[in-house]
């Protein structure tokens, strides 16, 4: 049973121990997880306030471009391209400044002409894009050609004259700052990949149009900065899965989107995808950034994970040392007391069961417990008795004197523990009973005294079977008088007293006349009672230190102890005549 | 170093090092494309050698660097600039360059154009005076940057400073450039309705009397002197020192000494552009897909001795803005 309850346990304590193991790495996964969350949702801010500031860096420089140019009545191209310059250095992420020029249909020859007299020979409006519309419409204010480009690079070179309104996913954003005034974005597809526009118009005079139909009307041109997106989101660990939006109308679009991220590892498959959108306005154009990207799993610590669960699994196994501790210990001692009081049921039943009396006192001899033969024994009951010092319950006296026995008790200590011994004991109302008592001290486990025990044997019926016994070995049964084999051993014993000794005895020899006759006419019953009133008579006239015996039949013995022969004459008449 | 203060073994290992650098130096250099450098004119002429900077400061550690000057400057007959374009394109066949850059007309006018049209070899030319169009540029092979004055903002400034202007006299040598300059400059000054007169000059003598007469403009451009071939700058100064009496402008930077206002083109543009033109075409784009452009930087020189001596007094704006040329 313990066994299966230990086996049981063990099993147990092993789920424990697996739910541990998994509790614990679950705990610390979760730690990860939720470290690399909040530096997910720091990198967010972190994004959020590094592109806030760089967008309002890229506002307030196409603001100055554009204060600059409503401000100097002639802006030259040296001019454009100083500023620019300045530009570029301060925002690295700045990857050029452009300048579309309205050409109104009309102009376009001349305006084509004048740049290839200016040493751009090969200088034209071209068209690019989804439309390749070069025919201005009533719908569009003209080209918007792109006349400076700072820095005046090889591969950007190759754009100057671009329209860039011949593409219709860059005439909304055009449309839009030249109609609002304000900044607009728009992808910079034409330009490259990987970049946006952020776009300004501007407008004849020296002070912007303040309304819509006037701006329209005096638009001279759009200013543009081509924004690097590497660059523009470096230093801020945006990496993979960001993805850039604006609303220039209604309808969001997308300037970049980062190339997806490699393919992630097994252990990324298992994680959370994160998502965060962070919206940053340049009045009236919003940005949204949404970040989308799987959980890094260099962000999990396995090594983390296994102290942790170390950690935990030490405590696990602490605790259950202790516990199986305890629980053995109490299980011992339950088992302990258990089997205690299984022996002391059985004791209890034994000493209820047994014939011998038993007495346990406690070192001063007092009484605390009986068993019922002990009760029945002294004549108290069990209650009566507890608490009583045992000389009020009986006392002791030998068997051959009748002299007081000492305390069994203190025997008991002074012959090691146990003793016996037979005895006579004499009960509180008197009565006398022969008893063997056995008296054991007891101990406690540091050898203490702290009690004895008093076992009594009710041995009268032995005594008084072993009398009858004896008395039948040396008696006639029928007369009661001494057989003829003790008479024989008696009367040697007084012949050896004579011989030793100065002392004469007599002896008489008594034989029944006509006893056959009785035996023959009355019956052996009769007969019988006539030896036994014989033996009654004969026995009645014999002193006390003589001795009569049947030798057998109707032949009976006598002999008178220390008598000469005249006195035993007389005893003989005395004797025969009262039969 | 002290004998035997290392073991002759490592002694031996730093001799072997060296050898192998000695060798393995040259050869990284070699895998580098090869870049010819063809000038019109001479090292030592103030605007060439600032193309030349620009260049080499592009094309550094990216390519081997071959020049050869032509010298078009100092050996002034049609002969010897053919015999020059000659040599530069013997070099050209020997050395075999990826891509060859040309800084000014002569170079374009003498070598590319009567040897390279729509060749295989890419050209990079700059450093053209105002137009291609009498080279036929751009071919399918050529491409480059043109060299452009700020002219017209040249002549609104000394308009500007000198209220009622309405004659102007240019002064350079006489040369075919300072001619193709010279016709750029009377179109732009008439295009302003301003009365335009030209004297070129072969000698400084000829320069001088030439500016001694500019004194009755009401402003005087100053071409460039390369060409005259007795230019001594000291000279000119001291010679013109008490003539001065009207504005001068320039767009040579060379000419400041003897000029009060410049707005002077950077040759290193020039030299820039080439070379990132140059690497483009290394990388391979396709020389007719890279438009032909022309500068677009100048910088503002003031030269305040000639200003003071003139008793000029301009505006405070131009003198905090413009640099004091040293």
């Amino acid at each position: 049973m313990s066994a299966i309850r230990i086996g049981r346990r063990r099993v147990v304590a092993a789920l424990l121990g697996l739910l541990v193991v998994v509790l614990a790495l679950g705990i610390a996964i979760r730690n990860d997880l939720q470290l690399a969350n909040t530096a997910f949702h720091e990198l967010d801010d972190e994004i959020e306030t590094t592109l806030t500031r760089r967008l309002d860096n890229l506002n307030a420089s196409l603001r100055s471009l554009s204060g600059m140019h409503h401000a100097m009545t002639r802006l030259s191209q040296q001019e454009l391209s100083a500023f620019g310059q300045e530009i570029g250095r301060s925002h690295p992420y700045v990857r050029a400044i452009l300048q579309l020029r309205l050409v109104d249909a009309g102009e376009r020859a001349a305006y084509e002409e004048s740049f290839q007299e200016a040493g751009f020979p090969t200088f034209a409006i071209t068209a690019n894009g989804e439309s390749g519309d070069l025919v201005p419409s009533p719908a569009r204010p003209g080209y918007m050609a792109l006349s400076f480009v700072e820095p005046l690079d090889p591969g950007l070179a190759r754009f100057l004259g671009l329209d860039f309104y011949s593409r219709a996913d860059l005439r909304e954003a055009i449309d839009q700052a030249v109609r609002s005034g304000e900044i607009s974005a728009a992808p910079a597809t034409p330009i490259g990949k990987g970049a946006f526009l952020l776009l300004k118009a501007v407008y004849k005079g020296f002070f912007v149009p303040t309304t819509e139909s006037e701006r329209l009307a005096q638009v001279h041109g759009v200013y543009g900065l081509v924004v690097d997106v590497p660059a523009f989101l470096a230093d801020i660990g945006g990496g993979p899965g960001l993805h850039l939006s604006t609303w220039n109308t209604e309808r969001p679009v997308t300037l970049f989107r980062q190339p997806e991220a490699a393919q992630p590892d097994w252990v990324a498959r298992f994680l959370p995808d994160q998502h965060a959108d962070i919206d940053i306005s340049l009045d009236p154009t919003r940005f949204r950034i949404s970040i989308d990207r799987t959980l890094d799993s260099r962000a999990l610590r396995p090594a983390q994970w296994m102290t942790v669960t170390a950690t935990f699994v030490g405590l696990y196994l602490a605790g259950v040392l202790v516990v199986f501790t305890r629980l053995r210990a109490t299980e011992a001692a339950r088992d302990a007391k258990e089997q205690l009081f299984q022996e002391k049921e059985r004791a209890q039943v034994t000493l209820q069961s047994i014939g011998e009396a038993v007495i346990t006192t406690d070192p001063t001899g007092v009484v605390d417990f009986l068993n019922p033969a002990a009760a029945q024994l002294t004549g108290w009951g069990a209650d009566d008795a507890r608490g009583r010092h045992l000389n009020e319950i009986f006392s002791l006296v030998s068997e051959k004197d009748g002299t007081g026995l000492p305390d069994p008790i203190a025997r008991a200590l002074r012959d090691h523990d146990e003793s016996e011994a037979a005895a006579l004991m004499i009960r509180s109302d008197g009565a006398t009973i022969a008893v063997i008592e056995n008296a054991a001290a007891i101990r406690d486990s540091d050898g203490h005294f702290t009690g004895a025990a008093l076992i009594v044997r009710d041995v009268s019926r032995e005594r008084n079977l072993l009398r009858e016994m004896a008395f039948q070995a040396t008696h006639d049964p029928l007369t009661r008088l001494i057989n003829r084999r003790q008479f024989e051993r008696e009367l040697a014993a007084v012949v050896d007293d004579a011989l030793n000794s100065d002392s004469q005895h007599a002896l008489m020899y008594i034989d029944l006349d006509q006893f056959k006759a009785i035996n023959d006419s009355c019956g052996h019953m009769a007969g019988d009672q006539l030896l036994k009133q014989v033996a009654s008579h004969l026995g009645e006239n014999i002193r006390r230190l003589d001795r009569l015996a049947r030798l057998g039949g109707d032949e009976f013995v006598a002999f008178f102890r220390d008598v000469d022969g005249r006195e035993a004459l007389a005893r003989r008449s005395a004797t025969t005549r009262s039969t | 170093m002290r004998p035997g203060i290392f073991h002759p073994a490592i002694q031996n290992l730093v001799r072997v090092a060296g050898i192998v650098f000695l060798f393995v130096a040259p050869a990284a250099a070699a895998d580098l494309p090869k870049c010819l450098f063809v000038s019109s004119y001479h090292q030592g002429y103030a605007w060439s050698d600032g193309v030349e900077r620009g260049l080499r400061q592009t094309l550094q550690g990216k390519c081997q660097i071959h020049q050869y000057d032509m010298d078009t400057k100092r050996k002034k007959s049609e002969e010897e600039h053919k015999a020059a374009a000659l040599e530069a394109k013997a070099l050209i066949e020997s050395w075999r360059p990826d891509v060859v850059i040309t800084a000014d007309d002569n170079a374009a006018k003498y070598l590319i154009q009567p040897y390279y049209r729509d060749d295989k070899l890419p050209f990079v030319f700059c450093g053209i005076n105002w137009t291609v169009k009498e080279y036929g540029f751009p071919y399918k092979n050529v491409t480059g940057m043109i060299e452009v004055a700020p002219v017209k903002a040249m002549l609104e400034e000394a308009r500007g400073l000198v209220p009622g202007a309405h004659k102007m006299l240019y002064i350079g040598a006489d040369t075919s450039t300072e001619m193709k300059n010279a016709a750029r400059i009377r179109k732009a000054a008439e295009d302003q309705g301003l009365v335009y007169e030209e004297k070129l000059a072969r000698t400084l003598d000829a320069w001088v009397a030439a500016y001694q007469a500019g004194q009755d403009y009401d402003f005087i451009v100053m071409g460039s002197n390369a060409g005259i071939d007795d230019w001594d700058t000291q000279r000119a100064v001291t010679a013109i020192m008490p003539l001065t009496r009207r504005l001068t402008v320039t767009s040579h930077e060379w000419m400041m000494p003897v000029t009060m206002l410049g707005m002077t083109k950077v040759p290193e543009e020039q030299g820039e552009w080439a070379g990132s033109v140059a690497l483009q075409i290394l990388d391979g784009v396709a020389p007719q897909s890279i438009p032909v452009i022309a500068n677009r930087k100048w910088d503002l020189y003031l030269n305040p001795g000639l200003i003071d001596s003139a008793a000029l007094t301009l505006p405070p704006q131009l003198l905090s803005k413009g640099k004091v040329y040293q």
